[in-house]
């Protein structure tokens, strides 16, 4: 299974992602809402799940999830946001434009890996 | 009350200058810069510019970093009849350039402004604080293990950075303001490697960058979810990164900036907040 | 120096010279300059302190310096290399020698006959400094004059608006530029940049395209390559930059700021002058700016502390006798103004003496619409005192902001504050520095009078030995004559301070205080409605009354004025009940 993980940051990417080695699944990297349409597009939408930023320079993680959700094709990608925005409101409005689950950073490797495990 | 000043490789000039406003309150301690062991419990720090003192901006960045982020003021007497910009030893670390030349009145009253105690915060400044204090471990203890504990606040009105890398976001909406945290080069490498759980020579300096950039942004984040419904609720934009030290931001006369120090072991590292609550914002507990 | 300076020009440099510090700083911001060759005494400073200075200054700490001293005179030469001279030539020397030992240091260029390069100006004859410049062909010539330009160009850059960070452009085409600077940040990160121009300050919008930094933690050739919004400001910019590129001259050093002219400024300041004193030559201001400029550092050096019970919070502004500062009265839990006496005045004891009877002054003034005192001060020899702080702005602001106050508001305002300076003259107080600034009008839109600083009382008034004390603005013509004074001139002030209230316009203009002085003096007084049409002529004639040249041609006290004020008042009130309308105080004649 292959996975995108989409965020500004690449000490945060790295730090989902050696979350994921042991489970062995093929992680792609994207560093704004931009390139995760860009990654989707080279692995033909085959994609089981996308770790969301929620603030990233140009495409923000909330209007890529929702063009995510708008697309046909790649509307069903369960969509995972991990972001510092907090507050309850943030994350439902999250989850009414279709995120699948929430995770708010900071966390613990044993958080995110519970977070990881219990989402895919 | 810490009432130490210690003068370092200062001529009789500037010590009589001294000595003369002084009094008997305050000891004067005269030093040479090789022979400095503590600056814990010092008021003040002169240093005095010299023809034979090629190093002087050197110590001033060495005094600084000792300084621990503390409000120590360092204050540079100048001898020499023509000056060039004071900006070197400002950028250096220095908190104020006095010639002798200057009246004696003027050099009086500066460095009385300076030796005044620091306040503590208001009660409403305190709001604030406490919410940031308290996430700033919180954050770094989630992501880091780290155990960091709060040293002392106090309150300038420049956004000044001294220190080698600094995450800084601008909050908005709401509440309006700066959030910025600053380290040493050092205590950053240690947190960017245990946050990603690898060895510090593996860590470079973009990752420097865009950690202590992630840093800033999650203390951000955590603190505004404590003040929604009240005036202090802002929202966090992407945060920047200014390298290197000496720099000076901005200046405000309206709102005092607030200087958080924290120590991890045994060192330490600053978190400097402006924030400007929102006038039409609801107050605590509507 | 004359023949140093023809034998390399010979050798194939060009040379720039120049007599002192300021013509070397002028040359090198607008040359690309190589080498310095420098004697040990300029006309202003010595070789040692120019170059410690260039050494300093990161732009130019890397250009060779080279000193270049008379044999009788050699000055040290360890000192020299201490410092950073690269080498120490001691002349007379073989021109050959001297191009010898300059060339190991920057070569020559190839000489080239179709090339002229520029000649040196023989009027210049004898020279302190010399300066090395290369130029081999033209494409070189044009790319050094880029980077030289380029160099200057000193720029702002800003995530928020509100922090600017200092940038410096290394490389700019039609798309963007590539920023020298510290603020780093992300690939799409958007911010501002600030770019100066002939016309102003202008304002582009852009968003990181890359960054680059050494693997290191210092700030050193990191910067951030950014692209840059199409936009008018920008098309702006980048025609002024290619014409400065193509005519070859470099622009001046954009400033920062545009600022009032010094002297308009200080009309609006109150003014200590002392009589005797006066003259204002370029070194007295030199020594004032100097002066406010260690005032300022003074006041900053409290922001943040506490003097006695008192936690000092922000810096307010600065007034005739200190700063002012808001406060926090930790003792009685409320927000306080500190006014703390400045530096100048606390070395003086007259003036000391002066700030405590300002503060007994207040004391005494009992009064909702006057500014109260708490409590006076010394810690530290730091004198200051604590009282009533305001929250709102000073009709100054106001007036700026271009708030309408000829209306039944502003006339309200006039008449508190008459019925306040009534008891200050009751009193035998004379306020002497009555203007805008020192009228504060709180958040429940009550006024207070401020800041009485210089007032005295009517029998010092008449010896009256300080010489002029007021703003420039609204002084009286006795205040300026050093004639005796009583609460007459204050009616004279708050007259011209409403009149630039009402009219928006002070009632003298100039483009020096003393300009404006002499209008007090000597010129008659533009009616009001002439300056607004929308003021009755009744209002008008009033204020002009109160600022009659003779005081006996004032009103001789408060209470008649305020009794006229609110009969105009009531006649205003009643016209806007009927009309609905804003206020206009005049009431235009019904047409026939
Ligand atoms: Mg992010």
């Amino acid at each position: 299974m292959k996975v995108i993980i989409a965020d500004d940051s690449k000490v945060m990417r790295n730090i989902i992602q050696n979350a994921m080695r042991p489970m062995g699944t093929e992680i792609i990297q994207a560093g704004s809402g931009q390139e995760v349409f860009e990654q989707l597009e080279i692995h033909g939408g085959k994609v089981g799940a996308i770790f969301m930023d929620w603030n990233m320079p140009g495409m923000t993680g909330l209007e890529c999830l929702k063009l995510l959700k708008k697309n046909e094709k790649y509307k069903d990608i369960p969509v995972l946001m991990i972001s510092t925005e907090s507050e309850d409101d943030k994350v439902s409005i999250a989850r009414e434009a279709g995120a699948k689950g929430y995770l708010t950073k900071p966390f613990t490797n044993e958080e995110l890996i519970k977070f990881i495990n219990s989402s895919i | 009350m810490l009432n130490r000043i210690i003068a370092i490789d200062c001529s009789p000039p500037v010590i009589n200058v001294l000595n003369d406003f002084l009094g008997d309150t305050i000891t004067l301690e005269s030093l040479s810069f090789k022979n400095i062991r503590e600056l814990k419990d010092c008021r003040m720090i002169i240093l005095q510019e010299g023809d034979e003192k090629p190093d002087l901006l050197k110590q001033i960045r060495k005094l600084r970093y000792a300084c621990h982020f503390r409000n120590i003021p360092i204050i540079v007497f100048r001898t020499m009849e023509n000056k060039g910009s004071m900006e070197p030893f400002i950028t250096a670390g220095a908190t104020e350039v006095i010639s002798l030349q200057d009246p004696p009145a003027a050099i009086r009253q500066i460095l009385s402004g300076h030796l005044i105690p620091n306040r503590q915060p208001l009660k409403e400044e305190t709001e604030y604080i406490d919410s940031f204090v308290k996430n700033t471990c919180a954050v770094l203890k989630t992501v880091a293990s780290l155990d960091v504990s709060f040293e002392e606040v106090y309150f300038d009105n420049d956004f000044k950075i001294f220190g080698d890398v600094s995450g800084l976001i601008a909050l908005t909406g709401g509440a309006e303001g700066i959030l910025g945290i600053t380290f040493y080069w050092p205590l950053a490498q240690t947190i960017i490697a245990r946050m990603m759980g690898t060895d510090e020579d593996k860590i470079n300096a973009e990752l420097i960058h865009d950690g202590v950039a992630e840093i800033v942004n999650m203390i951000g984040g955590t603190t505004k979810k404590d003040f929604v419904g009240q005036p202090y609720h802002f929202e966090i934009s992407l945060p920047s990164v200014i390298v290197g030290s000496g720099h000076q931001l901005g200046h405000s006369d309206k709102m005092p900036i607030a200087v958080l120090v924290f120590r991890a072991d045994s060192q330490y590292f600053a978190v400097q907040i402006c924030l400007k609550p929102d006038p039409n914002g609801k107050t605590n507990g509507k | 120096m004359k023949e140093i300076s023809d034998s390399l020009f010979n050798y194939g440099y060009s040379v720039s010279t120049a007599m002192d510090m300021r013509g070397v700083l002028s040359s090198l911001s607008s040359d690309v300059i190589e080498l310095i060759l420098c004697d040990n005494k300029l006309s202003d400073v010595s070789g040692y302190d120019l170059l410690h200075f260039l050494k300093n200054d990161p732009l130019r700490e890397k250009i060779p310096f080279i000193f270049c001293v008379p044999l009788h005179d050699q000055g040290s030469a360890k000192k020299a290399f201490k410092d950073g001279a690269t080498d120490f030539i001691v002349y007379p020397i073989e021109p050959g020698d001297m191009a010898a030992r300059i060339g190991e240091i920057c070569p020559p260029p190839k000489k080239d006959n179709n090339e002229s390069a520029p000649q040196p100006d023989p009027e210049i004859d004898y020279s302190a400094t010399q300066m090395v410049k290369i130029t081999n062909n033209d494409e070189e010539r044009r790319d050094a004059k880029r980077a030289a330009l380029l160099r200057i160009l000193k720029i702002e850059i800003s995530r928020n608006g509100i922090l600017w960070i200092p940038g410096q452009i290394k490389n700019i085409s039609a798309k963007g530029m590539f920023i020298k600077t510290s603020m780093l940040g992300k690939a799409g990160v958007e911010l501002y940049v600030r770019v100066s121009l002939p016309s102003g300050i202008s304002v582009v919008k852009g968003s990181i395209k890359h960054i680059t930094f050494k693997n290191l933690n210092v700030s050193e050739d990191a910067g951030i390559g950014v692209e840059i919004e199409k936009s008018a400001e920008w098309v702006d910019y980048l025609k002024y930059i290619k014409s400065h590129l193509q005519k070859g001259s470099t622009p001046a050093i954009p400033q920062k700021v545009q600022e009032a002219p010094q002297t308009m400024k200080n009309a609006e300041r109150t003014l200590f002058l002392t009589r005797g004193n006066d003259d204002s030559d370029e070194e007295n201001n030199a020594d004032k700016n100097k002066g406010a400029s260690l005032e300022k550092r003074f006041y900053q050096s409290l922001i943040g502390k506490q003097l006695n019970n008192y936690k000092v919070v922000s810096f307010i502004g600065a007034g005739a006798m200190g700063g002012v500062f808001k406060g926090w009265d930790i003792a009685l839990e409320r927000t306080v103004a500190l006014k703390v006496i400045s530096f100048e005045l606390a070395a003086q004891d007259k003036f000391r003496e002066m700030f405590i009877k300002e503060a007994r002054f207040i004391s005494q003034l009992d009064h909702p619409n006057i500014a109260s005192i708490y409590h006076i001060g010394n810690e530290n020899q730091i004198l200051y005192f604590a009282m009533e702080y305001i929250e709102g702005a000073s009709m100054a602001e106001l007036i700026k902001k271009g708030d309408k106050l000829y209306s039944i508001k502003g006339l309200d305002y006039l008449i508190t504050i008459c019925e306040a300076l009534d008891l200050v003259s009751q009193k035998n107080i004379i306020h002497r520095d009555l203007k805008p600034a020192n009228i504060m009008i709180n958040s429940q839109d009550i006024v207070k009078l401020v800041d009485f600083g210089v007032a005295i009382t009517v029998d010092v008034g008449e010896k009256n030995k300080e010489g002029i004390v007021g703003s420039p603005f609204y002084i009286s013509p006795e205040a300026i004559q050093g004639l005796p004074m009583d609460h007459r001139s204050d009616i004279y002030s708050l007259g011209a301070s409403f009149y630039h209230a009402f009219t928006g316009f002070a009632p003298f203009e100039g483009d020096s205080a003393e300009e404006v002085l002499l209008k007090h003096l000597n010129e008659e007084l533009t009616p009001l409605r002439k300056k607004n049409p929308a003021i009755s002529t009744a209002l008008g004639k009033v204020i002009e009354k109160m600022m009659a040249k003779e005081p006996d041609n004032r009103f001789q006290d408060y209470q008649a004025l305020v009794k006229l004020l609110k009969s105009l008042k009531s006649k205003a009130a009643k016209f806007q009940k009927i009309k609905n309308a804003t206020l206009i105080f005049r009431i235009k004649r019904k047409p026939s």
